[in-house]
């Protein structure tokens, strides 16, 4: 039986076994006669391995895109209305896709170094990639061998995945729909932000297999230069994968922030800080030639690293204590095994060469620039330190019950000020040091007195600080500390670059980053330490008896067309809106009405919308009909008007509804809006009593005193049906500056009157046509009224926030400089 | 004294201070009766419960109450020692809630209730057996 799985599942096992001949023949490769025979049939095996690894990949596209959800994978993360870009990113919302995500990447490194010139460093480094796809391709396999299960294919049918009833009555049933991606997930920052992490985890790969290449081959000198490379390409790439996380979490997940001290972020912020401390120990190696066993140490551990947060958030053993780790696909034990055996290969490899490893037993200079970069470098250990080893508690946990005893500790229930308050105090020092270190690597040989070069930036940084601190006011000890050594970072790493500025024709790309970075600090403490709620309840009004205080306290209820200040601003609630494919703008949700026999929803007037004319009556098609969007007009003293349509999206498949913010960038500060609560769909409406009116057509009457007018009257069944008569009328209705439409239908059949009314949900009006006079030509229409919609919005201001984004990309700009210049080295560098 | 013994002096104080704040800080999984034996010896430090929420024979929760506007709700939860217990939490009902296999929450006893500070859910990868729509 030749189908999409079977050969998608062969494809898996073939990439793994191609991994074990490509490791296997490249290792032969090493010690063989024939090297370059071997090295040929090495590379030929990598390219099947590669081929059949891509294979994968397209089989699980096709099933997704197809929309075959017999089976799982696409049944479990795909639906047939996602948009094709969220059917990418439903790739990776499942473990497997993930794993396949990393050995794709891992496969386009392995090109890269297949073409080089062959060495005895590419040959190594394929040997360890080799193991590395090994294990990975292993955790895709799906394959039972004496009672173990090894790997979770992602070929799996949902007949084998799920016992339910209907594959008893019917075993070739397949379901209407998948059960769609998560809601959270959809959001183009999901399609781009997993690729990128996973390309960074595949970077990291580098410079361990060039340290653990050194270590077998006894090469300590000739792996620096490409792994210190390969180092800043993977800082970067890694750290544009987080910060992506970052922003991701703050535009849609509601609490408001971008970072939450999660299992899941810290896993991959410990291996960053590490890579950057691995970074600059090569830095101090290339320069002095020392320092190997500290460089190779690191670069190991960055890896590792990533093998443990990989471990950590893929086996389950989070479940307690995060909220977004995958569930446990039984894969605990591989993870283990992969994890132990790199821990335990680089050990040995440490321990067999480290007497030969070269090592100066020199004493560093106090004022040395090499001994701050040393001092820097523990910093940033202690610093991951203190962020790994809580995070770490349920491990702790799991191996005291592994040996029998039993241990109940958890996580620290402020995990958000437990690691802030640390990580600040780290932070400053980082710095502080960053500021010194830089000075005297450039400047601290040239004969000055060390005082001096140190003066300007100081008190510079005394003024700039204190003064912030006065008028902020900043009131906080530790948000003065890092204010002030933020300040005397960019000042003394900016004396730096103007020192290069004015003599030579030459930048320092380190100064740079560390700019960047100062300023990403000075973001982060402002926005996090001083964002403000400036929706305020200041009415005296309790919203509802059954709010929580802090949801009475903290938040603004807008009537529809109302005005309220909110902070400085004047603000108004314009309505309810909905995205039509193809169209920029937003539609009103009172001009479209829901035809539930065609599941399609239809105009109630014509209308003019993204340079598009639209006409009454025409299908309109909603890029998701349970997304809805809270149009909300905000102008400042200045008359300056801008818009925010925050999101609510309701999840058919779970009941649950997802609140995401939309945010107003200013260049000093953020606007934060999200909705609390709107009114309730599902609830019931309580109508006022109801009122009654006799009108003409064409003839002005006021409504619950809106200006209205019935315009048509239409025939609605055929004439076939003799014994049902049924009318619609469209009454047009200005309020609020446009018009609302009204159609509400009169039915006569067998003798029976059956209303059906329609509903102005802006207006919080209910119309009848409850009669049809013919003689004197008279509709009499009854209407019913209710509160006017409303919404309850969070308006969050987060200062300076810009300065985080902005440091971020000066942070980025020196390391990509820092690359350019380890190609090309600058002949008055040093 | 050299400066690297320094460094490490300094370097191994360090970790040792953070190795003693992370127990310092570090809350601990109990049952309801611990809890409440905690509270009862005047230990009001925040806990971490691990449990399920109540469901009968059919698999239909029971004792969930949302409030009006689903801004705060109220559930039973029990145990991993099969105690039962009311739990109100003064926020929205999190994501996928109703589906979790697993949940803890992490609060205190507030005179005799039961008041959840935060809660952290394990949910099955998305739908189990018997839960094909059709």
């Amino acid at each position: 039986m030749f189908t999409v799985g079977n050969i998608g599942h062969f494809f898996v096992v073939a990439s793994f076994v191609f991994s074990l001949v490509f490791f296997i023949s490249f290792l032969i490769s090493e010690k063989s006669k024939n090297k370059i025979e071997w090295f040929k049939f090495a590379s030929l095996s990598f390219y099947i391995h590669a081929l059949f690894v891509v294979g994968v990949i397209s089989a699980i596209y096709y099933l997704i895109i197809n929309n075959k959800f017999e089976y799982y994978y696409a049944f479990q993360h795909s639906s047939k209305s996602l948009p094709i870009y969220f059917k990418i990113s439903s790739f990776w919302e499942g473990q497997e896709g993930s794993f396949l995500l990393w050995i794709f990447w891992n496969v386009v490194i392995g090109f890269v170094f297949i073409n080089k010139p062959i060495s005895k460093w590419t040959t190594s480094i394929m040997v360890v990639l080799g193991v590395i796809q090994l294990f990975l391709t292993s955790m895709v396999l799906g394959v039972v061998l004496f009672d173990i299960k090894i790997g979770s294919s992602p070929f799996i049918l949902l007949k084998d995945a799920i016992s339910a009833p209907i594959f008893q009555l019917n075993p070739s049933f397949v379901p209407e729909d998948g059960t769609g991606l998560n809601p959270l997930l959809q959001n183009y920052w999901m399609v781009i932000h997993p690729p990128t992490l996973f390309l960074g985890f595949a970077v990291c790969v580098i410079p361990f297999s060039y340290a653990i290449s050194s270590l077998r081959l006894g090469d300590y000198t000739g792996w620096i230069k490409p792994a210190k490379k390969s180092l800043i390409i993977s800082t970067i790439i890694l750290g544009i994968g987080i910060m992506m996380g970052a922003y991701w979490a703050y535009e849609t997940l509601n609490f408001g922030g971008y970072w939450n001290w999660d299992p899941v972020e810290n896993a991959v912020y410990v291996p960053w800080l590490f890579l950057v401390a691995s970074f600059h120990s090569i830095v101090l190696t290339q320069k002095n030639k020392d320092n190997y066993k500290l460089s190779l140490i690191l670069s190991i551990l960055s890896f590792i690293l990533i093998l443990y947060s990989t471990f950590l958030t893929r086996s389950g053993i989070l479940g307690d204590s995060s909220v977004h780790s995958f569930t446990d696909l039984g894969l605990s034990g591989q993870l283990l095994l992969f994890l132990l055996s790199f821990i335990l290969i680089s050990i040995y490899l440490l321990f067999k060469r480290w007497n030969e490893i070269p090592s100066s037993k020199k004493e560093k200079r106090k004022y040395s620039a090499e001994f701050w970069l040393f001092i820097g470098i523990f910093t940033l250990l202690l610093m991951s330190f203190q962020v790994i080893f809580p995070t770490s508690i349920p491990v702790y946990n799991a191996i005291i019950e592994f040996f029998g005893g039993f241990s109940n500790i958890a996580p620290p229930v402020e995990k958000e000020l437990f690691y802030s308050n640390a990580q600040i105090w780290f932070a400053s020092i980082i710095a502080v040091i960053s500021g010194i270190a830089q000075v005297l690597w450039w400047r601290g040989k040239r004969g000055k007195q060390i005082i001096s070069l140190f003066s300007r930036p100081l008190i510079l940084s005394m003024i700039t600080s204190s003064s912030i601190i006065l008028l902020y006011p900043v009131n906080n000890i530790s948000y003065m500390v890092l204010l002030f050594c933020s300040c005397f970072s960019i000042f003394s790493n900016g004396s730096v670059l103007l020192y290069f500025f004015k003599s030579k024709n030459f930048v320092s790309s380190a100064s740079i980053s560390h700019v960047g970075l100062a300023t990403m600090l000075i973001g982060i403490l402002f926005s996090s330490g001083y964002s403000s709620i400036v929706s305020k309840n200041y009415t005296g009004l309790v919203w509802n008896n059954d709010f929580p205080d802090e949801v009475n306290q903290n938040n603004m209820l807008l009537f529809i067309n109302e005005n309220r200040n909110i902070g400085n601003y004047k603000v108004s609630y314009l309505g309810e809106r909905k995205k039509i494919v193809g169209s920029s703008e937003m539609i009103n949700n009172n001009h479209i009405e829901y035809v539930p026999i065609l599941d399609k929803f239809i105009l109630k007037k014509n209308l003019f919308l993204g340079k598009k004319n639209y006409n009454e009556n025409d299908t309109i098609e909603l890029e998701n009909k349970n997304i809805s969007f809270f149009e909300i007009e905000f102008s400042d003293e200045n008359n300056n008007v801008f818009t925010l349509y925050p999101k609510v999206q309701m999840d058919p498949n779970s009941d649950m509804i997802v609140f995401s913010p939309d945010v107003e960038n200013n260049i000093t500060e953020d606007l934060y809006v999200h909705v609390r609560t709107f009114p309730d769909p599902e609830q019931e409406i309580i109508w006022r009593d109801k009122d009654s009116l006799l009108v003409k057509m064409n003839e002005t009457f006021f409504l619950n005193d809106y200006v209205s007018v019935v315009e048509k009257v239409i025939r609605k069944n055929d004439v076939n049906t003799n014994n049902r008569f049924e009318v619609e009328i469209s009454i047009k209705v200005l309020a609020n500056n446009q018009e609302y439409i009204a159609r509400p239908v009169y039915i006569i059949e067998d003798n029976k009157v059956g209303l059906i009314p329609d509903i102005i949900d802006d207006l919080g009006i209910k119309i009848y046509l409850s009669e049809i006079i013919p003689e004197t030509q008279n509709f009499k229409i009854i209407f019913q009224t209710t509160q006017k919609n409303w919404v309850i919005i969070e308006a969050v201001q987060k200062p300076f926030i810009n300065l985080l984004w902005l440091g971020f990309f000066i942070l980025l700009l020196g390391l990509i400089l820092a690359l350019f210049k380890t190609k090309k080295r600058f002949i008055n560098a040093i | 004294m050299k400066n690297s013994d320094a460094i490490s002096i300094v370097f191994i104080s360090i970790i040792v201070i953070i190795i003693i704040t992370t127990f310092g800080d570090a809350s601990t999984y109990v049952s309801f009766s611990e809890a409440k034996s905690m509270l009862n010896a005047g230990n009001t430090s925040k806990i971490h419960v691990v449990g399920k929420l109540n469901k009968n024979e059919k698999n239909e929760i029971q004792g969930l109450t949302n409030s009006e506007n689903r801004l705060s709700f109220s559930f039973d939860m029990i145990d991993e020692k099969g105690i039962k217990e009311k739990i109100f939490y003064d926020e929205p009902m999190p994501f996928d809630f109703l589906l979790s296999e697993q949940i803890v929450v992490i609060g205190s006893y507030n005179s005799e209730r039961f008041v959840a500070n935060k809660i952290l859910l394990k949910c099955p990868s998305k739908y189990t057996e018997n839960n094909i729509k059709m």
